[in-house]
């Protein structure tokens, strides 16, 4: 019984532990993720930019905090059913806006309710799950691709409800009824009220926030780790062997998508609660895109990970907000994105000479550039899609060059006077960038689908 | 009662008749191996009686209950477990993960006492260790505890194999369905897989039905030997009762073999 195994094996092992160690730069860090319980690893950072907001931060900056947190809760939710059960649910903010909705109308003058927190809260993740039932119910046979439509098209009917709701007909009564508030939304909701006391300033919100980030975090790393979590993980690996090994199949879908919509649900109350308004453009397509930039950023099915690529995405735009601080983060992190991916050496000595000319070419022609600009856009993506096909050293070194000098024109000229376009271009190159460099994510684990 | 019965079980794909009106029985405590050529229908009559597919017509009863068209969970739950011929791990799992995600509402305690972490918990999840370290233990060293939390897809295909094994008596079965659990293994570590067969059933009191080609390990372990050939079996006896039989040395070697039929099976009879 004690031959020694052949080689591959051992090898394959080998090189697990190397990778961990040396040739990866996130190596250490993840490894530090692995063996630490992820309640500890984030709590401790967490705690520590709580305490600094709370005593240096301004409204704005426990505003900025405030929605990472939820945008925090929401991610974990996602990455729930996304990365531990493998359900692909593009319909996640659906929940967000039925939680979010629900307590609005228990919670505000809309319809004259004013319920009390311990009952407003879980009626509104009742009927976040509610509405995952709802959708996973029939969506229960469909699988990766089919699911995601259906749960897309799912989600906008629920934006399309909040929209159209303000004029629901009540035919026995010969009236019509504004449930939603339409596009206007719903204004005045009653901020959560427990034992008398109630959040007041940003600072007060933060904690309540903070504290149910905690609260969901704990309670999500330990589901991960029950067999619940096991259980879904096996479902995502081989839904056929995970039901010949005895695995409810069914409900065990159930569970993670009811799970997530509670998740989201909760969220979504808290944040109409925090805005004192809720509106139909609150659910667009924009936060659901940035959920899943944040568990993909962070790793899938990591909850640390959905933390860490959420508040990243909180902060993102806000930094981009700030000219100054935008043209930093670009550069700086451009430079580094170059020094860090190997295949560019020569460029990314070029990096800071090219920028400099354009910088300085852009801020002394004074003159309108709107045009060159808008060409130098457009350029962009063509120079790019050409670079992999130039294989000669030095033309591909000079193309690289010039790709460099018209991404810096483009960005001075047009795109740092529109965060709007820039916002989501950045986002997307960074995704793309991090798929390709690193596609498990920041804290995910390295996954093989075929050996 | 049989612990399984098979009743004239026939399957089609289509218009492709792929078994024929099959019948056999499994009792307590047996080891039955199906052998036949490749594309005999083997891996299908096993995936019929796991669950993976609805006979076309014909009963399968598990002691003396239809199991026909159960849900595969189902049929789980009532003690048929199985590994699979193309090998079908949780790839990126540990190795212990493997074993205990099986666990999950066969253990006695619920979520919500994980979430709060009982000492009922804590036992219980003790308890699924112990049996995992214990299933793992079969395979010796070569499923030791340095490999507990190793991702699956880093195992050896013989590894895997046995991980399989391992796992499906997780689930505590009755009988126990292995399709070719030695392909991909070299001379000696089928030598060791059999004597682990052998042993299966008094160890744990299940019955085994084994699919193989490796005919030195069903002389082996197998104590009857059914022989299916285009859907149907052919025969249905001891090893040395059907390597004797004319009908298989045909099927397994072809027209060439029916102009000697006096020709004595390869193998020595035990
Ligand atoms: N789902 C399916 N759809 C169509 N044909 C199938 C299906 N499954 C199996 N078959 C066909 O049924 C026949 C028997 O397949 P089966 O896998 O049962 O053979 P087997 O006896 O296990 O062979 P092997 O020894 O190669 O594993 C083959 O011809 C195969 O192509
Ligand atoms: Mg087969």
């Amino acid at each position: 019984m004690n031959t020694p195994t052949i080689g591959h094996e051992e090898w394959a092992v080998e090189l697990e532990a190397r990778r961990d160690w040396r040739r990866d730069r996130w190596g250490w860090l993840q490894h530090q993720a692995r063996q630490a319980p992820s309640a500890a690893l984030v709590g401790l950072p967490l705690a520590l930019a709580l305490a600094l907001a709370l005593l240096f931060g301004n409204d704005y900056i426990l505003r900025v905090a405030g929605t990472a947190c939820i945008y925090g809760v929401l991610a974990m939710g996602l990455t729930l059913v996304v990365g531990q059960a493998g359900l692909l649910d593009l319909g996640y903010v659906a929940y967000f806006g039925v939680g979010a909705y629900a307590y609005a109308l228990l919670a505000s003058p809309q319809l004259g309710l004013h319920t009390p927190i311990w009952l407003a809260l879980p009626a509104a993740i009742g009927a976040a799950m509610a509405a995952g039932l709802l959708l996973g119910v029939p969506g229960l046979r469909l699988n990766d691709d089919y699911l995601g439509i259906v749960t897309l098209g799912f989600g906008q009917v629920i934006v399309l409800l909040a929209l159209k709701l303000d004029r629901l007909a009540l035919p026995w009564a010969g009236a019509t009824l504004d449930l939603t508030g339409g596009p206007n939304g719903i204004l005045g909701i009653d901020p959560p009220r427990l034992l008398g006391w109630a959040p007041a300033t940003q600072g007060h919100w933060l904690l309540v926030l903070a504290a149910t980030l905690l609260a969901v975090l704990a309670l999500a790393s330990r589901v991960v780790d029950a067999p619940l979590g096991q259980a879904w993980r096996a479902l995502r690996e081989d839904p056929l062997a995970a039901a010949a090994m005895g695995l409810p199949v069914t409900r065990l879908r159930l569970l993670a998508v009811s799970s997530g919509a509670a998740i989201a649900g909760l969220a979504g109350a808290l944040f109409a609660g925090w805005q004192g308004a809720i509106f139909p453009v609150n659910l667009d397509l924009s936060l659901l895109l940035t959920l899943y930039a944040a568990i993909l950023i962070g790793g899938l099915g990591s909850l640390p990970g959905a933390l860490v690529g959420a508040a990243l995405l909180a902060a993102l735009p806000e930094i981009l907000r700030d000219p100054a601080l935008g043209r930093a983060l670009v550069y700086g992190g451009g430079a580094l994105a170059l020094i860090l991916w190997r295949r560019w050496p020569g460029a990314a000595l070029l990096a800071a000479g090219g920028c400099g000319i354009a910088i300085a070419a852009s801020l002394a022609t004074q003159a309108d550039v709107t045009l060159a600009g808008n060409l130098a856009l457009v350029a962009l993506p063509i120079v790019l899609a050409a670079l992999p096909l130039v294989r000669r050293p030095w033309q591909r070194l000079g193309l690289q060059a010039f790709t460099l000098v018209l991404a810096t024109f483009a960005w001075e000229t047009r795109l740092a006077a529109e965060p709007g376009l820039a916002r989501p271009l950045l986002l997307g190159v960074a995704l793309i960038a991090m798929l390709i460099v690193r596609p498990h994510g920041l804290f995910g684990r390295q996954r093989v689908t075929v050996v | 009662m049989s612990l399984l019965m098979c009743d004239q079980l026939t399957m089609a794909f289509g218009g492709l008749q792929v078994l024929r009106g099959l019948s056999f029985a499994v009792e307590p405590g047996q080891i039955v191996a199906l052998i036949g050529p490749n594309g005999a229908g083997k891996t299908t009559a096993l995936n019929l009686i796991s669950g993976l597919g609805r006979p076309t017509s014909g009963a399968i009863r598990l002691e003396g209950r239809s199991i026909a068209g159960l849900a595969p969970a189902a049929i789980s739950q009532l003690g048929v477990a199985r590994n699979f011929q193309s090998l079908r791990l949780f790839l990126n799992m540990s190795v212990l993960e493997n074993m205990t995600a099986v666990g999950y509402r066969r253990a006695r305690t619920n979520t919500l006492q994980a979430v709060l972490w009982t000492p009922a918990f804590r036992r219980d999840a003790a308890l699924w260790r112990a049996r995992a370290e214990e299933l793992l233990g079969l395979f010796g060293s070569r499923l030791g505890p340095h490999r507990y939390d190793q991702p699956a897809y880093s195992l050896s295909y013989a590894n895997r194999r046995r991980l399989e094994i391992a796992r499906a008596l997780m689930t505590r079965p009755k009988l126990l369905l292995l399709d070719e659990p030695a392909a991909g293994m070299n001379p000696h570590e089928t030598d060791e897989l059999a004597a682990l067969i052998a042993a299966l059933p008094r160890r744990f009191g299940l019955a085994i039905l084994l699919i193989e080609h490796d005919m030195g390990l069903v002389e082996r372990v197998a104590d009857q030997v059914i022989v299916l050939d285009h859907g149907a079996a052919i025969a249905v006896g001891s090893f040395a009762e059907v390597t004797a039989d004319h009908q298989v040395i045909a099927a397994y070697l072809g027209q060439s073999a029916r102009a000697a039929p006096d020709e004595p099976p390869e193998e020595e009879a035990p």
